[in-house]
């Protein structure tokens, strides 16, 4: 039913814990209508003792002697009053509101950003980042929106329209009951146009993501558009998804249009109505004054702005929809790793694979029945074509995905029977694609662990080789890098990320190509540096290199998916073995 | 304005509102100038009908003859009046929608021209993410504000001047009161207003300061995930949340405080007019004469003031509104203002590639004015269909030269040419469309294998792509995946390998047939069996082509016609591999390892 909309549960989220104050708030609002009411009621008897020198309020019969200042004093003092607690009201009011709609953001946000850290990188894979930052940004933009200008003003002028229509039901049950006709059909006819659209409204915000997604790849892959002096393309290309967007939504501001007007129409006929009403009866001898005229003028001329408040209001409240169904996507999101383990992890770690198999889409194995021992201490080479799957290997073992089938296993125990955190604490996978943060090189190598003294941080920089580099800086280890750390070499970007894993110092460490952008000297330093440092631990890296492999343990052979030959650099280095095809052109390289 | 990093100073949120800054919104507006002003036109028209209903109304209330007249007659022209309102105020709503639709898918597109002017040191020094708030939530604002906010001031500001002529109308010394509400709004407004710009500018910094951060935590989510890190991350987006909650308690006070006295003030306002009038009518009568204002007068006179009193109340709502997008206005001008760092000249050399004789001449380049020189003195000179490469310790400088070359950046000092001409003397995209630049980091827009492929040339036909993929010896490669040419890439590439990615990277470059071409690390992730096969074909189009190799791997810089080893800002050692293997000298230790 209704409460199980999106809208709902996120409005319901939104104010949660807020109850007392809603309610208090409710209590202002209506508070602040009587007021806003008997406000034209002074009015009216001011207008009926200048012109009948007596006049009714409420059953009180007025009377003034002379039309002298003296006489019409005290409705001055007492506009003054209502005035002076309307003040008092509205700061209350305001302020009131504002904390409400406050936490609730707070909240929402809070909400989002935990949710986000806690879906697991199939979540990630499968939706675009820029994608995922846009919508949030436009949602929480949205929800600020609706919370101050859409919710609150919804509840202040709904109040007041059905207490000023009580209010004229009372003075005249006839105009009363006409003015409540004539708004509900008004607000029937409009919905039943709102309604009609929701595909406009939606393919709006499709256009929209779709521009904002272009903009961001654009961004992010500027450098390539300027080397490849496309510029005017994807201009072009951009220009036209802006346009596509707003042609979209000025079909939608149709549908706005006549929403908005048909209420505002439905208004001033209400008033063309009421008035025509009220002189019909002044004039068939009912008991209405001339002020009271006036009056019934006046307060269903103060309808029409609050019904354009209300419009709009109501206008956003629909919109809302749509960021609570794309929020609800989020949060109902169940793509997390189950953590569920609590076993502890040994001191000597062996690591096995069986018969693991891995599928990004189903049915489409990258890993097909993959099986393996790596025993504790040793160090590993991982080798194959480009794209036979050596990544998703090393982020198994790291614990990223899951298998489709076949296990891991910790020792005894399938690596699932571990906490999460224990797992990434002991180890480290470091990506192809190093990512740093807009922070300081101290910062950055010590993201795991932001407490670490800076000489354990170069102690771990001189393994990685780039210690020197960095004490070529100006400012140092305080230096501050840009975002994915641009204005470092590439070479420079991956030592940063492995001295970034070796402070962890974690029991298996994976190295996913990390080395590609330096040059064999470097290369043979920092493999030589780790094999030293991590006598007791495990390491095991995938390289293009023959020359890295010098110093492994064992190494692994992956085509398509599978290990088709693993031994010792001897051993497949013979002619004959898929090992030795596929370094047989750096062959002479080797000494 | 140059393209240093924008500063977001302190100051800065206490500066008034620049009539510059509205002038040049004006100008934006441009050609829906007309468009606009008739709209405006239509709501005066509305407006005018509206207040004509007060004065009818208080002429209906002032008649004797109310229960003898024709019934018809006393309404009719009230019906006509309500009519002729909504049908202008109908055409008026719509006709500014769609214009202020037109005019920010305007905006948006000179914000976009603009970052495609900008060269790759603004894109090194601002966030991604910084930029999409710009794009979205900054644009966003403006949109809403122009929109609705600006309907209302025409109908707030129209309705009040329309008031005061019609008070006017009724006996001018009415205005007295009036008159007296808009000096102490005035004072009241200009009491707050400082304190209330400063907290919205303080508000979007904060805003734009926490999506930067959520950007960038997600764009980095696996880096995060790594190292387990979220709670902490979690804390310092606390922080940030924090900052903008407090940021929006403090604009709640300073909004409370003030919405309600200038409503007070306009109370004010009313009861001194129904004082005043009343003592009108009393001074008059007791001079003996005849009320010059009649109680229906009065009524007329109450609604005009109650006209002013609301739209007053909503001006200044949208006043601390237009305080928010005028900060949000400023922001998308400070890009579209950025002058970009490497220009293009205003007439350029047109671009002829076919024989490509290049020279460094004394080229230094460092990235800031205080930074050490990566190059120093440079001088090299490269000839037509020479293949150069370029080796030497990680950070010595192999990629500024080819950086450089490719203009992303200006030399700090000396010259580079390109055929006799200074290359800042080409039109960078003619340049660079006509040039093969194979970066490392193989960025891939989301899209198809085919889509990317053909990223240089959407008109090629399916069938040049195969050929040429062919040629490159990597067409088996791609047709046996999954999906063959039509898998879809992902964002940046991401769901391909990275040695995927730097294949589909450098075909894409050199599908359209450069005559200069510069290879920057492009294969470092490609296996060597595969690397091998591009190597080879690589080096049969080098044949025709002036090509600069940056490579680590030695396999593919063995047949360069000359190796540079650089170092120390400059050339260490040239030759060809077997005289710098024989040298024993820089080179040789790259070798033997």
């Amino acid at each position: 039913m209704f409460t199980k909309k999106p809208i709902a549960k996120l409005l319901k989220e939104c104010l949660k814990g807020q109850n007392k104050k809603i309610i208090i708030l409710f209590l202002t609002v209506i508070a602040f209508n009587i007021l806003e009411l008997i406000f034209p009621k002074i009015l009216q008897v001011y207008i009926d003792l200048l012109k009948d020198q007596k006049a009714n309020f409420f059953g009180i019969q007025l009377t003034a002697p002379s039309i002298a200042v003296k006489s019409f004093l005290w409705l001055g003092i007492a506009l003054i009053v209502i005035g002076l607690m309307r003040w008092g009201i509205t700061l209350f009011r305001i302020i009131l509101q504002t904390t409400v709609a406050q936490n609730s953001l707070v909240k929402i946000r809070a909400d989002i950003y935990k949710k986000v850290h806690q879906l697991n990188f199939s979540f990630h894979d499968k939706f675009h980042s820029g994608n995922l930052i846009s919508n949030i940004v436009e949602d929480l933009r949205f929800i600020n929106q609706f919370l101050e200008t859409g919710l609150f003003p919804l509840i202040e002028t709904s109040f007041y329209i059905l207490m000023a229509n009580a209010y004229l039901f009372y003075i005249s049950p006839y105009i009363g009951l006409a003015s409540i006709l004539i708004q509900i059909i008004g607000l029937l006819i409009s919905f039943y146009v709102l309604k009609k659209s929701f595909p406009i409204l939606l393919k709006t915000k499709e256009y929209f993501s779709d521009m904002v997604e272009d903009f961001t790849e654009n961004m992010e892959g500027r450098l390539v558009t300027i080397s490849m002096g496309v510029n005017k393309q994807q201009k072009d290309k951009h220009y036209q998804k802006i346009e596509s967007m707003h042609k979209s939504f000025g079909k939608e501001i149709i549908y706005i249009t006549s929403f908005h007007q048909i209420n505002v129409w439905a208004a001033y006929l209400n008033i063309f109505l009421g008035v025509s009403l009220a002189l019909y009866f002044y004039r068939a001898g009912h008991n209405l004054s001339i002020g009271t005229i006036f009056l019934i003028f006046f307060i269903l001329n103060s309808l029409v702005p609050r019904i354009r408040v209300l419009t709009r209001a109501l206008d956003l409240l629909t919109r809302s929809i749509v960021t609570a169904e794309r929020l609800e996507v989020l949060f109902s999101s169940q793509q997390t790793l189950p953590d569920t383990g609590n076993k502890n992890y040994p001191n000597q770690a062996n690591l096995e694979l069986k018969n693991v198999c891995f599928s990004y889409i189903p049915n489409k194995n990258v890993l097909r029945n993959i099986s393996l021992k790596v025993e504790h201490g040793s160090l590993i080479g991982i080798v194959g074509y480009t794209g036979s799957g050596k990544s998703i290997l090393l982020s198994l073992i790291a614990r990223f995905y899951e298998p489709s089938s076949g296990n891991i296993y910790i020792n005894e125990h399938d690596i699932s029977m571990y906490p999460i955190e224990t797992i990434r604490n002991k180890i480290s996978l470091v990506f192809q694609e190093t990512f740093l943060y807009s922070s300081s090189i101290k910062n950055n190598i010590a993201f795991g662990a932001p407490e670490t003294s800076l000489d354990k941080i170069i102690e771990v920089a001189k393994i990685a080789y780039i210690h020197d580099f960095i004490m070529s800086l100006p400012k140092g280890y305080e230096t501050e890098i840009g975002e994915r750390g641009v204005s470092l070499s590439g070479g420079q970007k991956q030592r940063m990320g492995i001295a970034r894993a070796l402070l962890m110092k974690p029991d298996i460490l994976l190295l996913d190509d990390c080395t590609s952008a330096l040059d064999s000297h470097t290369e043979k330093m920092v493999i030589s540096n780790i094999y030293q440092a991590r006598k007791n631990s495990t390491t095991i890296f995938t390289t293009q290199r023959i020359t890295s492999l010098k110093e492994v343990d064992k190494i692994f052979v992956i085509k398509e998916g599978n290990i088709i030959e693993q031994g010792t650099l001897s051993e497949l280095n013979q002619k004959g073995t898929f090992f030795f095809d596929i370094f047989k052109p750096s062959a002479e390289e080797a000494v | 304005m140059s393209e240093k990093k924008l500063t977001e100073n302190k100051e800065a949120s206490t500066r008034p509102i620049s009539i510059y800054l509205l002038a040049r919104i004006f100008l934006t507006i441009g050609k829906y100038f007309y468009t606009i002003l008739f709209a405006n036109f239509l709501l005066f028209i509305c407006l005018f009908a509206d207040q004509e209903i007060n004065v009818e109304i208080g002429k209906i209330l002032d008649r004797t003859d109310l229960k003898t007249a024709s019934f018809f007659g006393i309404v009719g022209y009230l019906g006509l009046l309500c009519l002729l309102n909504r049908i202008f105020g109908s055409m008026q709503f719509l006709i500014t929608i769609l214009t202020t639709n037109q005019i920010t898918a305007n905006l948006r597109k000179v914000f976009f021209d603009r970052l495609t002017v900008l060269s790759k040191r603004f894109y090194d020094n601002h966030k991604i993410g910084w930029l999409v708030a710009r794009s979205t939530g900054d644009m966003g604002s403006i949109w809403d504000f122009s929109t609705f906010a600006l309907m209302s001031i025409m109908l707030c500001l129209g309705s009040i001047s329309i008031s005061f002529y019609n008070i006017g109308n009724i006996k001018p010394i009415l205005l007295l009161p009036c008159l007296g509400i808009i000096p102490f709004t005035f004072i009241a407004t200009l009491l707050f207003r400082k304190k209330m710009t400063e907290n919205q500018r303080e508000l979007r910094e904060a805003n734009s300061k926490m999506i930067g951060y959520i950007s960038e935590c997600i764009r980095g989510i696996r880096v995060t995930q790594a190292f387990s890190r979220e709670q902490l991350n979690n804390k310092i987006f606390g922080d940030h949340n924090q900052k903008n909650y407090n940021l929006g308690i403090q604009a709640s006070r300073i909004n409370g405080l003030y919405l309600p006295t200038i409503e007070l003030i306009g109370v004010m306002g009313l009861v001194s007019a129904m004082i005043f009038g009343v003592y009108l009518i009393e001074s008059t009568q007791t001079n003996g004469g005849a009320s010059t204002i009649s109680p229906g007068d009065l009524a007329a006179y109450l609604l005009f003031i109650n006209v002013i009193l609301f739209p007053v109340r909503i001006l200044v709502e949208l006043y601390s509104m237009s305080i928010s997008a005028m900060a949000s206005a400023e922001r998308i001008y400070e890009i579209i203002d950025l002058e970009e760092d490497v220009k293009n000249p205003k007439i350029s050399q047109p671009v002829d590639l076919n024989s490509v004789h290049i020279e460094f001449q004394n080229v230094s380049f460092r990235y800031k004015e205080d930074s050490a020189d990566i190059l120093k003195n440079f001088n090299l000179t490269i000839r037509n269909n020479e293949t150069i490469a370029l080796v030497g310790e990680t950070g010595s400088g192999k990629t500024t030269i080819a950086t450089l070359l490719a203009r992303f950046y200006d030399v700090s000092d000396g010259e580079i040419s390109i055929n006799g001409n200074n290359i800042k003397n080409y039109n960078q995209d003619e340049l660079h469309s006509n040039m093969g630049i194979v970066l490392q980091e193989g960025y891939l827009y989301s899209g198809s294998i085919l889509e990317n492929l053909k990223f240089r040339n959407p008109q090629l036909s399916d069938e040049a792509v195969y050929d040429f993929c062919k040629k490159l010896g990597i067409h088996d490669m791609v047709a046996s995946l999954p999906n063959s040419y039509q898998t879809l890439v992902g964002e940046g590439g991401h769901a391909v390998s990275h040695g995927q990615r730097q294949l589909i990277s450098l075909t894409r470059a050199l599908i359209t047939n450069p005559k200069l071409m510069i290879f920057d690390e492009a294969t470092s992730s490609i296996d060597v069996l595969t690397e091998s096969i591009l190597t080879k074909a690589i080096e049969k189009i080098s044949k025709s082509t002036t090509t600069i190799i940056i490579a680590h791997r030695l396999s593919t810089v063995k047949n360069a016609d000359r190796i540079l080893v650089i170092g120390n800002g400059g050339i260490l050692e040239e030759g060809k591999y077997n005289e710098l293997v024989a040298k024993n000298g820089h080179f040789a230790k790259l070798v033997i390892h």
